[in-house]
């Protein structure tokens, strides 16, 4: 039975799910003359959902519920993801509106894809139940596609759709095939009933766990299944990119320690420390002769998944909260440099975009706003202080400290040192070179201006502070 | 009320936001002018509501924290920023913002006309604020953040004129011998938090009676403290940085020179006083390098032609008798001495600043003369600041160092007062011949070219404010056979754990009148016959012959320094540079670099673009994880 108190437990979901489809019709109501007003209305009614999902969130922090017949969990643990989440996604709204008005894309179902796709990730960390996670991971994938190829007219955008698609759909495979080896042991897919079981370290449980595992080893992009998201990366809208690296990998992520958090993971750690230094240390090696500056953080948010998978190394509530730290630091500092990436694309004859390095060079004189706030955001994701990203790393390290694997934290250091190269290689062209020609913003806007100064605020002051974002980590599990 | 002490520190951080990131725009001096005073006046009237706050509690309970928040959190290091409010810290503040107030409106007129006026501003509010913080720190920590923040600052403001090359080596000098200092106060911390797992004053204060810390770890500790107040209070061996220091501006130079930048390491062996009156030595270590410094800065003092010159190593010189009262025990009077030569030598610098500015940027003594009568506001200021520095009652200087000397004697230390009334003598003679020269006997100068003349209000308003308090500020620490000493019952919270450990020493009334009649005698003394020397010109090299030159050349210590210590340091970098940095530092990196760019290159081969390749490589990995599963 579904009763009122569910209803009252899941606003920001109901927020959500309502939003995208109020926003689907908005861009139907509206004849197409009046394209700008509709347009302006549904820009405005999204940030405004996604605001008050975020408002209802914090209301939910201290919440302990399992809703709509032990298929929804509510707690701090999964209304702190749904708080990154949604911040996520206001922030990709915020530098959409003018990018897709520049790329002649600014159809309404662009927010309405957004916000299912928002829907499916926060069911995904939400569910208490196997088929809520794959329905939740199908809703937000099957999003993301139309999203990577929504610059239809582009034969890279379409490559990346297609591209994510195939691999995508041979992945979900894999997943059924997980859930459907543990249902095959422990006779339910509902979290509740599967601990009640209490599942022994049977082979069929195990490779249950693993295949879903594995399933999450694909979203998040890490080593072995990170081949897709370089040709991904590239070729969808750069927003989109941004917002798929950033809070699409971050749903990855949330999903899985709220699935970890109730199936101990225990049974394959040396799996996941060797996923871990492989994806940081593939990522890190190829990003380095990269020259386009999408598919060279493209690389770095493979590095940067390494990073986040040696927090689950042990599941505990110190490892959840460095993961979820550096989620944080993580969707400000990569959406905010997608947004700069935006701005800077350079075009050429036949409109495509050419995103290389060199059109980075002498940007700082050119454009010092811009090159100051990527500055950051590479300083950031390199993990250097003041900014969040530094203690993101320094929590995820010590929380690998904690529990005994000091030689997999040595290896992560020692590989983000690899990193920093390429990071202050993109800063050396900005502020050390003279400009190539001449560079052109490809548009200006306010909105996406707002966005990255947002993303530095918080970089800032969570570096500079930690505690502002601990405090509400703090009775997790 | 208490909730808004914060803003003691905030406003001055402020004022720098607004004058440091809108100054270029605002463009208008009176704005950033007056801002920069505003916020620095405004955090006065709050050091002066929390000083009533306290005032209004008994004694035992004047002391209140003010937590910000949880500052740095991991593992077994808890630091949260929180602000220590009790008597020796609203002391400070009042010293600092009001004095600070004083010489920003200075500041103003003194500065018109300069193409950074607004970064002058931004820059003496984040003094302000990191001075604040260094007093207000309730731990080690925020403490050395301030401390740094002031030496941040002082390089920045030193090297303000940062065309000028002397400005900006005497920065870097400046910057240098403070980071040895600097060094001395971190490996302290280290140490403070080994033995007693924490850097909160109050922890470790709890934490010192019957505490197992052997006593050599409290000598350890100490002078590490120690090394780091001479660094930054310009005490041998590292006071070399002060007079070059007066390369800044000269409101900067003033600033400097007054609390709590150079007392910053008195105002710090203060707060640690329970850890140094623990076991023997480190006191004695403490006043005989006040001591020491104390008498060299006067002799150097003496032989000086450059005003500001004479001004640095007189506040190099009174540093030292402020150790000197620290090392005895008398930590109350020490802070009373900071006050009251906050008074008379801000008061001297700026009247300093004021004759330079009427003399067209001279600064030689030598070259002055007869400027009574052309500056009388700056004279008579002036004239205060000297009597009081000299010791004559009833101005401050006299009773603050009046009770130094006399707790010195009353302790036993009997070679230490004499040399320290030595100092007194020659503190008075050094100080006259400046007064003598620049404004007594007939100008020196080239009169068709040069027309001294007074300064704007703006300028004279603060000199004529600070010449008063340097007049009456001895009043609040009066001898006790003559009225109640205020500022050491006021302070006596802060000092009773350390009291409690050191021994009492008894005063004797009559002794003590014959000793105030004695230093009495000793000024005046040095002021008649200084008076006489250097009315008619410098006298000096007559009387002293070759050692004068030894004292012009500061003892040469500079150049002995640049033998011993800095030479072979640059041979032994040049060195490391050749073999450790070319050759296998650079070696390595370089290998490094070349080693992953040709692994990138290998790798990124594996991305071809083609899905098929992709799946192939997936279901690869796929297979690897469930054969380790299932074969474990």
């Amino acid at each position: 039975m579904i009763n009122s108190l569910d209803f009252a437990n899941s606003i920001p979901l109901l927020i959500i799910g309502g939003a995208g489809l109020v926003v689907m019709l908005l861009e139907t109501i509206f004849p197409k003359s009046q394209k700008g007003t509709s347009e302006t209305l549904i820009f405005y009614f999204s940030l405004a959902a996604i605001v008050a999902a975020i408002t209802f969130s914090f209301g939910d922090l201290t919440k302990n519920f399992i809703i709509y017949n032990k298929f929804i969990r509510v707690n701090t643990l999964t209304s702190v993801l749904n708080i990154v989440l949604l911040t996520g996604i206001f922030i990709t709204v915020l530098s959409s509106k003018n990018y897709l008005q520049q790329e002649k894309i600014n159809h309404g179902e662009y927010y309405s894809l957004l916000m299912f796709s928002l829907f499916g990730m926060m069911l995904m960390g939400q569910a208490n139940d196997l088929i809520v996670v794959f329905v939740g991971l199908e809703l937000m994938s099957i999003c993301f596609y139309v999203l990577a190829g929504f610059m239809r007219r582009k034969v890279e955008s379409n490559e990346s759709a297609i591209k994510y698609f195939l691999l995508g759909a041979f992945l979900t495979g894999f997943l059924l095939l997980g859930i459907a080896f543990i249902y095959g042991y422990t006779g339910s897919t509902n979290y509740t009933a599967i601990t009640d079981v209490h599942p022994q370290k049977d082979t069929f449980y195990l490779l249950g766990l693993t295949l879903v595992f594995i399933a999450f080893i694909f979203k998040t992009g890490s080593f072995p299944l990170q081949m897709w998201i370089p040709d991904v990366y590239q070729g969808a809208p750069t927003v989109v990119t941004g917002m798929m690296s950033s809070v699409g990998k971050t749903a990855a992520f949330g999903a899985l320690i709220s699935f970890f958090s109730i199936f101990a993971l225990n049974n394959i750690p040396m799996v996941v420390a060797m996923v871990a230094i492989l994806t940081m240390l593939y990522g890190n090696v190829v990003a380095l002769v990269q020259s386009n500056i999408k598919r060279l953080l493209a690389y770095s948010s493979i590095a940067h998944a390494g990073y986040i998978m040696v927090g689950f190394l042990s599941i505990n509530s110190f490892s959840i909260r460095a993961v979820l730290f550096y989620l944080v630091s993580y969707i400000l500092m990569q959406s905010g440099a997608f947004i700069i990436i935006s701005m800077v694309e350079e075009k050429t004859g036949d409109n495509t975009s050419k995103n290389t390095l060199e059109s980075y060079k002498g940007l700082g004189k050119t454009n010092p706003m811009l090159s100051l706030l990527m500055t950051i955001f590479l300083f950031s994701l390199a993990g250097i202080p003041p900014f969040a990203g530094f203690w993101g790393k320094y929590y995820i390290f010590l929380s690998a400290i904690q529990v005994n694997y000091l030689w997999v934290a040595i290896i992560g250091i020692l590989l983000s040192l690899v990193g920093v190269y390429y990071y202050i290689k993109v800063i050396l062209y900005m502020w050390f070179y003279e400009p190539v020609g001449e560079t052109t913003i490809a548009y200006r806007s306010d909105f996406s201006y707002t966005a990255a100064v947002i993303s530095v605020i918080g970089l800032f002051a969570f570096g500079v502070y930690p505690d502002l974002i601990l405090r509400y980590l703090r009775n997790i599990i | 009320m208490v909730e808004y002490f914060y803003l003691i520190t905030v406003l001055p951080l402020v004022g720098f936001l607004i004058n440091g990131l809108f100054g270029a725009k605002i463009r208008n001096e009176k704005v950033s002018g007056i801002i920069g005073s505003l916020m620095v006046l405004g955090s006065f009237i709050i050091t002066l509501l929390a000083y009533l706050n306290i005032t209004s509690l008994p004694q035992e309970s004047r002391s209140i924290t003010i937590p910000l928040f949880n500052w740095i959190t991991t593992g077994s290091l808890n630091i949260s920023a929180a602000y220590l409010v009790d008597p020796l810290s609203v002391t400070m503040c009042l010293i600092i913002t009001g004095v600070g107030f004083l010489i920003h409106v200075y500041a103003i007129g003194y500065m018109h006309g300069d193409r950074g006026f607004a970064r002058f501003f931004a820059f003496l509010n984040l003094f302000i604020f990191a001075m604040l913080n260094l007093v207000l720190g309730d731990n080690m920590l925020l403490m050395f953040l301030g401390w740094e923040g002031v030496g941040l600052c002082s390089y920045l403001l030193i090297g303000f004129f940062y065309e000028k090359k002397f400005a900006g080596d005497a920065a870097n000098k400046a910057f240098w011998v403070n980071r040895i200092g600097d060094f001395g106060f971190m490996l302290a911390m280290f140490f403070i938090f080994m033995n007693f797992g924490s850097l909160n004053f109050a922890a470790i204060n709890a934490a010192i009676p019957g505490s197992l810390v052997p006593v050599s770890m409290f000598t350890i500790i100490t002078l590490l403290l120690f090394v780091g107040a001479t660094g930054k209070s310009a005490q041998i061996p590292l006071y070399v940085w002060l007079p070059d220091a007066m390369a800044g501006p000269t409101p900067v130079s003033a600033l400097i020179h007054t609390p709590p930048m150079v007392t910053a390491g008195v105002y710090m062996i203060s707060r640690t006083s329970p850890l140094f009156s623990m076991g023997p030595i480190k006191m004695e270590v403490v006043m005989i390098i006040g001591c020491l410094t104390a008498f060299m800065a006067a002799t150097i003092a003496v032989a000086q032609n450059d005003i500001k010159k004479i001004l640095a190593y007189s506040t190099v010189s009174q540093l030292g008798f402020m150790f000197m009262a620290m090392g005895a025990g008398a930590f109350s009077t020490g802070i009373f001495h900071v006050t009251t030569h906050a008074f008379f030598k801000a008061l001297m610098f700026l009247g300093a600043g004021a004759v330079i500015h009427g003399m067209h940027d001279e600064q030689d003594v030598t070259k002055m003369g007869g400027l009574k009568s052309k500056m009388k506001i700056t004279f008579l200021t002036f004239l205060m600041g000297g009597i009081a520095i000299s010791g004559i009652p009833p101005f401050s200087g006299f009773f603050s160092k009046d009770e130094i000397l006399s707790k010195l004697f009353f302790a036993g230390h009997y070679p230490v007062f004499a040399i320290a009334v030595l100092t007194a003598f020659m503190t008075a003679f050094y100080i006259w011949r400046l007064i003598s020269l620049t404004f007594y006997g007939k100008p020196r100068y080239d009169e068709a070219h040069v027309q001294p003349h007074e300064s704007p209000a703006l300028m004279t308003v603060p000199l004529i404010i600070l010449a008063v308090l340097s007049v009456v500020g001895g009043f609040i620490g009066m001898p006790h056979i003559i009225a109640p000493n205020f500022i050491e019952h006021w302070l006596e919270p802060v000092f009773a754990p350390a009291l409690a450990i050191l021994p009492e020493h008894h005063v004797v009334a009559s002794t003590e009148y014959g000793l105030i009649a004695f230093s009495i005698l000793v000024a005046v003394i040095a002021i008649i016959v200084s008076l006489k020397m250097f009315k008619s010109g410098d006298r000096l090299y007559a009387f002293s012959g070759g050692f004068y030159n030894l004292l012009k050349e500061k003892y040469r210590v500079d150049e002995l320094y640049d033998k011993i210590i800095v030479s072979p340091l640059l041979w032994l970098s040049g060195i490391f540079y050749r073999i450790l940095d070319v050759k296998i530092i650079d070696g390595a990196v370089n290998g490094t670099a070349k080693f992953f760019n040709s692994l990138s290159l290998d790798w990124r081969k594996i991305q071809t673009g083609i899905v098929q390749d992709y799946a192939l490589f997936s279901v690869a990995g796929i297979i690897a994880i469930l054969l380790y599963i299932l074969l474990r």
